[in-house]
């Protein structure tokens, strides 16, 4: 098969390094693949992943249609971030593919795209999710009040999905959404992930070194990570706070920084600051740590790197017990509930600090179950089979489009278009 | 269903063959209840293509729906419960929203299907009027001939007045039996035709029962044999048509114009007063017995003048120049 896949391919992006991961298994699997970089401009020229095949550009418009032209399918790597998305939201509505989905919400990416097509942005609001939220959609305070009034409500999936001629996914939680708005098959296929820093891994690994247990979490450290809630949870034990270490690696705002740091010493907590490091340092910090900390509220991901790389490494990890991370097997990684998530971290950190061999028992469970689960050979796989159905499908779904648009250009309402009796007839196509 | 309309097809394929061309009839199934069913019923018909014609003459909705380069409406029926019966209170589409929705999806479709036709012909001025009002469309009314007019020559000036065709509420053979009550007792009736329901027949049974109209009235309800129907409208006094705002003359007004025979309608009939003309072609009653009683009376108070009226049916007709022919021609530019 013949697939032209719309990617962040920059060194800085997870998505573009499961790209890279599964486009070396498709190759290696016979097929030929050309990598459409869809970074924003200014990113476009900065180092990539090595993907090993054709790479070209998304604003090279000549390219990318040659490209089509001999291509099977489109496919499409899309997360909630419009600079590195920049040339999927572009592509998708000219040339519709398999979207791969890594977020049940894309307000942000939509948000960004909507600045320079704010028109089509209220029409699509209206259409999806009615006036009330045109009218809210654009004036919250900040980026949590956003999140907060947009994550249930207007998650703007359905604006990428409803282009889509079929969707990959990573976890169950949110499909329903997508099965509503998505014409063609919507398959949940586990992320593909590696640990490639496993090399590396620290060999002289001790448990609860000096005495003390490493907690770490990783990533671009945000407040749904919660690490305020982690530093809160060691200072309300004082088998914790005398015990615990918590390092943070990866990028973070100074005035984030500045307010966790004031926190933890203000409640006497062990609390470091890495910030960003490279891959060999941040593998490092993975393999010396006891246990990750992959906390999340509100969880929006359809799958969570990081979380993968804490169970592919061996480790013990923390997760909120919501969304994809509710979908791993309750004994491969330790769950807490957001309702009571300062007492549950206590217990359970206290448990982890005090059983070691516990802790690496669950740590290997996650790892066998993870290596085999997180795999780009099965990912490239079913995805081959998903651009199949999509393209099989593809004749009934432009039937529907098509009876769809008559209705509409007849000024169909809405409540006419979803009556019994419209559907039934449609359904024949499905 | 077999109405005038299906007739109507059959005649033209028939004619357009004579005129040289290959033709067949599409016959598209349609049915207005439940009125939920209508907009898929609608898509369907949106679907079909025929490439493989030169020509399309749609006829009806919702068949004026299928697309083609080259297609012609000569138009019998709107959906007339979104448009005129909705006004007069005579929908079949559901009351609020549901109803309006419904109604705003027939005129834009209906109004795409026009704009996209070559040409417009509708059956009668009352059509072109109504397509007019509710469309703004402008359209040419093209009379459709009448099929078999070798069967209206001849024929004698009988003792009853006839009323022939489909049975029903809205044809109103029941008010003339009730004007019947109202006439001299040298007045006869014959009304024959197919009942639409078994109801619309025993309705008129009734009625003769109960007004006492037996030895002056027969009711002949079933679907006549062409030739059974001729002859007991050419052995007429004089013919009487009343429907209630018709669209179209009527095939059995011109074919009683055909034969020569007076005709009696009432002023809401529609289409066919472009045919009867009071006093000259025939009367126009009030829709109301005793009007009508004094038209049934006054067909044999003066039988000349009766005979007279007939001709100048005839004449009026003739002069309309409706013919196969011509129509096909027209159809064609």
């Amino acid at each position: 098969m013949k697939l032209l896949i719309f990617t962040p391919a920059v060194k800085t992006s997870a998505i573009g390094r499961m790209s890279c991961l599964v486009t070396h298994a498709l190759v290696a699997q016979g097929h030929d693949v050309v990598i459409v970089r869809a970074e924003e401009k200014e990113l476009l020229r900065r180092p990539s992943h090595n993907f090993g095949t054709r790479m070209i550009p998304w604003n090279d418009e000549k390219q990318v249609l040659d490209a089509a032209a001999q291509c099977d399918i489109a496919v499409y790597q899309v997360g909630d971030n419009f600079l590195y998305h920049e040339g999927c939201v572009s592509w998708l509505a000219r040339l519709p593919g398999v979207v791969c989905l890594h977020d049940f919400f894309v307000g942000h990416m939509f948000y960004a795209w909507a600045q320079e097509n704010m028109d089509a942005a209220n029409s699509i609001l209206k259409h999806w999710y009615g006036d009330n939220v045109v009218k809210s959609f654009f004036k919250y305070p900040d980026n949590a009040a956003f999140i907060e009034g947009t994550k249930d409500e207007a998650p703007l999936v359905e604006w990428i999905t409803s282009q889509a001629l079929g969707v990959i996914t990573h976890s169950r939680w949110g499909t329903p959404r997508l099965i509503r708005s998505c014409a063609g098959p919507v398959h949940v296929v586990p992320l593909a992930y590696d640990a490639p820093g496993e090399s590396t891994m620290t060999p002289d690994y001790e448990p609860n070194k000096f005495g003390r247990m490493k907690l770490l979490t990783i990533g671009h450290i945000n407040r749904n990570k919660r690490v305020a809630s982690v530093i809160r949870a060691i200072a309300s034990s004082p088998l914790l706070k005398q015990n615990v270490v918590y390092r943070l690696v990866g990028s973070i705002d100074p005035d984030t920084a500045l307010d966790l740091s004031a926190l933890a010493n203000g409640l006497r907590v062990n609390l470091v600051i890495s910030g960003s490091v490279d891959d060999t340092e941040l593998a490092i910090a993975v393999g010396e740590t006891d246990v990750m900390s992959c906390l999340r509220w509100p969880s929006l991901e359809a799958a969570s790197a990081s979380a993968i790389e804490a169970m592919l490494y061996g480790k013990a990890t923390v997760v909120t017990d919501t969304g994809f991370y509710g979908e791993i097997p309750d004994d491969c990684v330790e769950k807490i509930s957001h309702e009571d998530e300062i007492n549950e971290l206590r217990t359970t950190l206290e448990r982890l600090y005090s059983s070691p061999g516990a802790r690496a028992a669950m740590g290997e469970r996650a790892r066998q179950w993870a290596s085999s689960t997180y795999s780009a050979d099965n990912y490239a796989r079913q995805l081959v089979d998903t651009s199949i159905a999509s393209q099989r499908l593809r004749p009934r779904v432009i039937a529907k489009a098509y009876f769809v648009r008559v209705m509409k250009q007849w000024g169909a309402s809405d409540e006419l278009l979803h009556a019994e009796e419209t559907l039934g007839s449609l359904a024949v196509m499905s | 269903m077999w109405g005038g309309a299906e007739e109507l097809s059959v005649n033209l394929q028939k004619n357009l063959i004579i005129a040289g061309h290959d033709s067949e009839v599409l016959r598209i199934p349609f049915q207005w209840e439940p009125a939920s069913r209508i907009s898929s019923q609608m898509l369907m018909v949106r679907a079909l293509e025929l490439w493989n014609v030169d020509k399309v003459i749609a006829l009806k909705f919702p068949a004026f729906y299928i697309r083609h380069p080259d297609k012609t409406l000569w138009l019998l029926h709107q959906y007339r419960q979104a448009y005129d019966l909705y006004d007069a209170g005579q929908t079949n589409l559901p009351p609020g929203q549901e109803g309006d929705d419904l109604r705003a999806l027939i005129t834009n479709a209906d109004n795409e299907a026009f704009a996209e036709s070559k040409r417009i012909f509708t059956n009668s001025e009352v059509t072109r009027r109504r397509l007019k009002k509710y469309n703004d469309f402008d359209a040419t009314v093209l009379l459709p001939p009448i099929n078999d007019p070798e069967l209206f020559a001849g024929g004698q000036f009988g003792d009853y007045i006839f009323a022939g065709g489909r049975v029903n509420g809205m044809k109103r053979q029941h008010l003339l039996l009730e004007a019947l009550a109202h006439t001299s007792s040298n007045v006869r009736l014959i009304i024959a035709g197919p009942p639409d329901s078994p109801a619309d027949g025993n309705q008129l049974r009734e009625a003769v029962e109960r007004l006492g109209l037996g030895d002056r009235v027969k009711l002949d309800l079933r679907f006549l044999p062409r030739e059974t129907y001729a002859e007991y409208l050419i052995n007429a006094a004089a013919v009487a048509y009343l429907p209630f705002d018709e669209d179209s003359l009527g095939y059995v007004a011109m074919e009683a114009a055909t034969a020569g025979k007076a005709l009696i309608t009432t002023s809401d009939s529609g289409g066919i007063l472009g045919l009867v003309k009071h006093r000259e072609t025939g009367w126009v009653a009030k829709p109301a017995a005793a009007s009508l009683a004094d038209v049934m009376n006054a067909v044999f108070v003066d039988q000349a003048l009766t005979r007279s009226y007939g001709r100048s049916a005839r004449d009026l007709w003739n002069s309309f120049e409706i013919t196969w022919p011509k129509t096909v021609e027209s159809l064609l530019q």
